[in-house]
């Protein structure tokens, strides 16, 4: 694959990580659950389940390769 | 430490080969011995020693185009497999696209699935347990077309969207029109990609919608697109 002349280096931080988590592909991304509202009374909200495993995914594992 | 150039990756077009393993289909380079783990980012080093992969002066790295249809017409249909790919960490920008220290697929087209696995199935090891991984994922499913399953497979896998590219249209990326709609297929690949993460419905639909453009401009039948 010919890439032309290197112009410059760049480093590059994505603030999200372009790798899916998890096991569940269908499944969005587990936000953090909403901090649950003080209630007066003995009416108060449950607290919210934790939403998915998902939430612990594996970290990436990373496989070295040269020139791919 | 220096502060980055990019908060959000490089993404530019590759292509990859099918490969197999116990778990089913995955990418690998036709360049190189590597394969693209599931869920999981694929880093470079370089064989030749160079500290930092992707070196200035090297050839090592991850590679990707800016535009589609820099890729040789005959690699893409020997592979059968093209993509946008993000690549982060390191990344020597070039001319006509990059090397990167990280990558991981944004967005995969396959030409012919069906035709892309009977290419695998060459006699070797490889292909025989793609076909078989692809076999026992389609009778799991009660799904007859084998294509149609290597599709939703590798998505499954990989968690990215994958499309089927029309069969006659590898050189068609080389018209303008054809062109614009590859780059705002890439450009959305990037820039939606934080907000599809977070399971954005509106970020997944608005990147399908740009790739059905780009399938609707490579559709030889259908009458040319609007300027
Ligand atoms: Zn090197």
């Amino acid at each position: 694959m010919y890439l032309g002349e290197p112009v410059r280096v760049l480093h590059v931080e994505p603030v999200v990580s372009p790798v899916p988590d998890g096991d569940f592909p269908d499944v969005a991304a587990a936000l953090p659950d909403p901090r649950p509202r003080p209630t007066p009374g003995r009416d108060a909200a449950p607290l919210p389940e934790r939403r998915r495993r998902q939430t612990r995914g594996r970290r990436p594992r990373s496989t070295p390769v040269a020139g791919a | 430490m220096t502060a980055p150039d990019l908060a959000a990756p490089v993404g530019g077009w590759r292509v990859w080969r099918l490969g197999a393993d116990d778990d089913g289909p995955v990418l690998e380079s036709p360049l190189a011995a590597a394969t693209w783990p599931a869920r999981a980012a694929l880093t470079a080093v370089c064989h030749r020693g160079c500290g930092d992969a992707p070196a200035w002066g090297c050839g090592c790295g991850l590679y990707a185009l800016d535009h589609p249809h820099r890729l040789a017409t005959d690699m893409l249909w020997r592979t059968g497999i093209l993509g946008c790919t993000a690549l982060w960490g390191r990344v020597v920008e070039h001319e006509e696209g990059w090397r990167g220290e990280h990558s991981y697929p944004l967005v995969l087209f396959l030409l012919s699935p069906d035709e892309v696995l009977r290419r695998v199935a060459g006699g070797s090891l490889a292909v025989a347990s793609a076909r078989r991984a692809v076999i026992g994922a389609a009778r799991a499913r009660r799904m007859t077309g084998l294509g149609e399953t290597l599709v939703g497979a590798l998505q499954r896998r990989y968690g990215v969207p994958v499309h089927v590219l029309p069969a006659s249209s590898p050189a068609a990326f080389a018209e303008r029109e054809v062109g614009a709609l590859a780059g705002r297929v890439r450009d959305e690949s990037v820039l939606g990609l934080p907000a599809r993460r977070l399971g954005d419905r509106v970020a997944t639909a608005r990147l399908d919608r740009v790739v059905d453009r780009l399938l609707e401009g490579l559709r030889p039948d259908l009458p040319p697109l609007p300027a």
